[in-house]
């Protein structure tokens, strides 16, 4: 008997939990459960190719994987091929943490269901299996809206030669298309103005450094977006005196930086765009109309005016948010919000939730870590209060379908390692569920 | 600054000083002349996060200095300063500890973490529509 607990999912908040766990307990068992074969979740489907920086996080989930309190069961759909109410039986507590990359907003506009899926072109080119495939073979044009950092991500990829995303781990499928790509201009349309930008500084910093890429804005769209209020929430006429007002600050004076005309040498040529909302969506051209905002101080909405216009644009993706979708029929979900209702963490009786499972697709991998670390607080107190209790080892006699162990992810990693070295790549990943279980139940 | 740097990286000189918890408690460490905070802290097993490995694509490893350790050292670039921006409870003497080396000047001092988490998203809370 012993302090058992059910992780569900692999991505960053699921490790996260692993390491807080064995940190405060480091008796207890932990087993994790992963619908793919392979893990880490977003950090491999998610994370841009040509984001290596952040995989590095990978080593240190992989080094405490190998621990002996820890199991791995890859291939195993919480909520299909096991359910909420059976977890909650066998296990001392269960901590889903299996995200919220999985339903997309819809783009509320006519012909807004022509809009590409910004979440699902990630996917595309990260390898993810059963996804629909794309082509931009006959796309000159695109519009991106809305501006977070997942339509960073998509700019920059898109507008990537395809000498820079050779050597990352991008999915063969894509690169293929990528290599026919004519994509010369990308638009990045926000409905407010550039104080309420939805990335961070880091991504767009990165955008502006994209060799061939060159980035610009338009300087009546910036002056439009520069209301009182707006100034306001910057302090942008004063001295910042909070966190959100600094990173504003320091957001607004990059996008304020960048370039009012384009670089003639430029392959690709991307504009951020503000003021802007989508009116509607025909074959290749995008009505827009330009907005004002309305509403007090950190509250300002943007209201379209009757100043409309037209944009080409051959491929209207939408990157305007996702969230988590209920995997199991009794797990308690806010569809509203779209996500697993919870106090502090708490879902019910021994359930508990942490990361985009609980807040919703916001934040860095630093948000997620804090917000792990509190549900884990949350956790703790059950136990110090006798909440929790000790049971015996019996997922192996209930599980009825085929799983992968951590050693076997551990196959599959050095099949896609020694295939990425042959072609050059970071990592060559494979994209079918049955190869995967191939290879790593060889 | 180059010759400060060089004088230290050459030498094998340890100092003491002490990582601070952010529920307050104390742990006195050997800090070795050239070693990163990041690096100090994994090696003696404080609670200090480095997701990205010190590449400066996250802010786990957040460290809050002294105001006069603080301004000893050389100015972040703009990439810590985008990290920053991110930090979990940042504070005007805030450093990412991979980007902080360790000096002379650190002897006797204390690093304090922050804090642990911050209820930054009230569970059940309305997004708000822009």
């Amino acid at each position: 008997m012993a302090l058992r607990f059910a992780v569900v999912g692999s991505g960053p908040a699921g490790f996260f939990t692993l390491k807080s766990l064995i940190r405060a307990l480091p008796d207890c068992k932990v087993d994790m459960f992963e619908r793919w074969p392979v893990p880490f979740g977003l950090i491999r489907y998610g994370v841009a190719p040509d984001h290596g920086d952040i995989k590095n996080i990978i080593k240190d989930f992989t080094e405490l994987a190998r621990c002996d309190n820890f199991r791995y069961f890859g291939n195993v759909f919480v909520g299909k091929d096991i359910d909420y109410l059976t977890l909650s039986q066998i296990y001392s507590g269960i901590i889903y943490a299996h995200g919220a990359a999985s339903a997309d907003k819809e783009l509320k506009i006519p012909g807004g269901e022509k809009s590409k899926s910004a979440r699902q072109i990630v996917e595309w080119y990260n390898g993810m299996p059963n996804c629909e495939d794309f082509d931009f073979s006959k796309v000159e044009k695109v519009g991106i809206i809305g501006n977070g950092n997942v339509a960073m991500d998509v700019a920059r990829v898109l507008g990537s030669s395809i000498e820079r995303l050779q050597p990352t781990d991008v999915a063969e499928r894509a690169f293929e298309v990528f290599s026919k790509s004519k994509i010369r201009e990308i638009d990045i349309y926000g409905r407010r103005g550039p104080v309420q930008a939805a990335m961070t500084v880091k991504e767009l910093r990165y955008l502006s450094k994209v060799p061939g890429i060159s980035l610009r804005v338009l300087q009546d769209e910036i002056d439009r977006g520069l209301s009182p209020e707006s100034q306001n929430e910057a302090m942008l006429n004063s001295v910042q005196t909070n966190q959100r007002e600094r990173a504003r600050k320091r957001l607004f004076d990059l996008i304020n930086s960048l370039p009012r005309e384009h670089n003639p040498n430029a392959q690709v040529k991307i504009n951020l765009r503000f003021m802007l909302a989508p009116i509607s969506y025909t074959a290749s051209y995008l009505t827009l109309a330009r907005t004002n905002l309305q509403g007090p101080e950190l509250h300002q909405v943007a209201v379209p005016s009757d100043e409309t216009f037209k944009e080409n644009c051959d491929l209207l993706i939408r990157s305007i948010g996702y969230s988590s979708v209920q995997i199991d029929k009794n797990l308690p979900f806010d569809q509203e919000l779209g996500t697993v209702k919870n106090l502090g963490g708490k879902v019910e009786g021994n359930n508990y939730v942490t990361g985009w499972a609980r807040t919703g697709p916001f934040g860095v991998i630093d948000t997620t870590m804090r917000n792990v670390f509190q549900t884990i607080d949350t956790l703790i107190q059950d136990i110090d209060n006798n909440l929790l209790q000790y049971k015996p080892d019996s997922i192996l006699d209930i599980l009825k379908c085929r799983f992968l162990t951590f050693k076997q992810w551990e196959k599959i990693d050095q099949y896609e390692l020694n295939e990425g070295l042959k072609k050059g790549k970071a990592r060559s990943k494979i994209t079918s569920v049955d190869k995967m279980l191939e290879i790593g139940l060889s | 600054m180059l010759t400060r740097l060089g004088r230290f990286m050459s030498s094998s000189k340890t100092i003491s000083f002490f990582w601070v918890t952010h529920d307050g408690r104390e742990t006195k460490v050997e800090g070795k002349i050239g070693e990163s905070l990041l690096e100090n802290a994994h090696r003696n097993s404080i609670d200090l996060e480095g997701a990205c490995d010190g590449s400066l694509a996250c802010s786990t490893c957040h460290v809050i200095l002294s105001e006069s350790l603080y301004d000893v050292q050389p100015e972040p670039t703009a990439d810590e300063e985008d990290m920053l921006d991110l930090a979990f409870g940042l504070t005007p003497t805030s450093r990412l500890g991979c980007q902080i080396k360790i000096t002379e000047d650190m002897s006797n001092t204390r690093i304090q973490l922050p804090k642990a988490s911050v209820n930054m998203y009230v569970d059940g809370h309305k997004p708000k529509p822009h």
